[in-house]
């Protein structure tokens, strides 16, 4: 079993930030074709954070480098724990560790499009917050553990009982989707993308850095998406995936009809969903199971 | 008498593994081209028509081109507008932030030599009076078509350089 989690673990490492950058691809492609567009490649994300990567020589960043670095640490840390099959509740505080780490680092480049993106990250955390927990209480009630590996392997699919959870799952991240260019992660539709945001004054490795945390935090966020559909059987891996797919194109062409969507809307949005759905579904499960 | 070295008792030297592994990581380029555009005053004309290549009609993001805000990431800077005595240190100072090897693109009349404007007071006869630039663009204003032909040949300039660069590296 101790080999078993080691596996995973290694396994969320290596390949988790190239599932981030395709996931990433997909839905900036999925957001071209609402558009009418061809759009960039899928793995474009991936050669964009590789070019950056190999561009020149880095200035010193100092301290906002250490909170970047900081940052990464805790989002493959809630990974690592969420895909070794422990504790999701622990996962998620260790993710929103991770972002405040970013939120320090953008404060220290002392830019204001840093700033701004900074004061966004907060906003969109705190927004998507409740409905995470929601999620992790609407398994617990359902199938009577925090554990991934409980909830992955022992317990029925949860897609059903928990469908309110789920949606309001997929509608709280969306205020994480990031649309506005003083966003946390660098914006890959061409049309959002005059400023840097948070990474503005970041030198290139940090803001590399910046892409590749939230990679793994997206990750983490789809293997959310799968617990929904998991039971321990083989044949429910593919319709899981499936439904990280399906998810992750949503969440593309709902980033294009909400271009005017500010934050405040989002909020109320996620919130809203939290409390009305959530809590509704949380109710009837809590009852009828 | 002179010594002459047998050489055929030497071997041929192979790369191991390990560093052919290293040279092929190095010489892997993702495609990606990174635009950073700077707009000088003027009409905004050149501004508007670089904008639109950004729409469905000419999509430029399908060419793995992407803009960024800061001009330390960038490969490419786009100039356009009239460069004056206001806005030279700025440019200067872009310019100044561009990692190694980047090219830079005059885009429109005014940036290529100060257009309509450039015997007035305080206007620059283009950007090159201020920086060099590698490639221009003509046009008032200039089209999207123009625009996108000046990135790739500024991607292919990148390109053949960074080629070149790979084969002294491997001579020495």
């Amino acid at each position: 079993m101790i080999i078993q989690m080691i596996i995973s673990v290694l396994a969320f490492i290596l390949l988790a930030p190239f599932i981030g950058g395709i996931m990433t691809g997909i839905s900036s492609k999925a957001s071209a074709r609402v558009q009418g567009r061809n759009g960039a490649d899928i793995f474009q994300p991936l050669s964009d954070t590789m070019a950056l990567l190999q561009k020149g020589r880095n200035e010193n960043s100092g301290v906002q480098g250490y909170y970047v670095k900081v940052s990464l640490f805790f989002h493959i840390f809630a990974g690592a724990l969420f895909f070794a099959g422990m504790d999701m509740l622990i996962a998620i505080s260790c993710m929103g560790l991770g972002i405040v780490f970013m939120v320090l680092a953008a404060y220290t480049s002392g830019t204001y499009y840093a700033r701004i993106g900074a004061d966004r990250l907060i906003r969109e955390m705190v927004a998507a917050a409740p409905m995470m927990f929601m999620a992790a209480i609407g398994f617990y009630v359902y199938c009577g553990s925090f554990d991934v590996r409980d909830v992955a392997l022992n317990s029925p699919v949860g897609f059903i009982p928990l469908i309110g959870i789920f949606a309001g799952f997929i509608i709280s991240p969306c205020s994480k989707l990031r649309k506005s260019s003083f966003d946390y992660r660098m914006p890959h539709s061409m049309y959002q993308r005059d400023m840097d945001s948070i990474t503005d004054a970041f030198n290139k490795k940090d803001a590399a850095l910046c892409e590749i945390a939230s990679w793994y935090e997206k990750t983490v966020l789809y293997g959310f998406i799968f617990l929904f559909f998991s039971n321990g059987r083989i044949w429910m891996i593919p319709v899981g995936l499936a439904a990280c797919l399906i998810v992750c194109v949503i969440q593309g062409i709902l980033e294009n009809i909400s271009p005017v969507a500010d934050n405040k809307r989002a909020f109320k949005l996620s919130w809203t969903a939290a409390l009305i759905i959530g809590v509704i579904n949380l109710l009837v499960v809590y009852i009828v199971v | 008498m002179s010594f002459k070295p047998d050489l055929s008792k030497l071997k041929s030297v192979k790369p191991s593994a390990a560093s052919r592994g290293i040279r092929a990581v190095r010489s892997f380029r993702p495609e990606s081209l990174w635009v950073f555009h700077y707009d000088g005053s003027g009409c905004d004309g050149c501004n508007a028509e670089y904008l639109d290549c950004l729409s469905p009609a000419w999509d430029i993001e399908r060419l793995a081109v992407r803009n960024t805000g800061n001009p330390a990431y960038a490969d490419v800077l786009l100039v356009t507008g009239l460069i004056d005595g206001d806005n030279a240190d700025e440019l200067t100072q872009i310019y100044d932030q561009l990692p190694k090897g980047s090219k830079v693109i005059a885009a429109g009349a005014c940036a290529c030599t100060g257009g309509l404007f450039s015997e007035c007071r305080g206007i620059m006869a283009g950007a090159d009076s201020i920086i060099p630039v590698d490639i221009y663009t003509a046009g008032c204003a200039a089209r999207p078509e123009a625009f996108i032909d000046a990135i790739m040949m500024a991607k292919e300039q990148i390109e053949k350089e960074a080629e070149l660069q790979e084969d002294a590296d491997d001579e020495e």
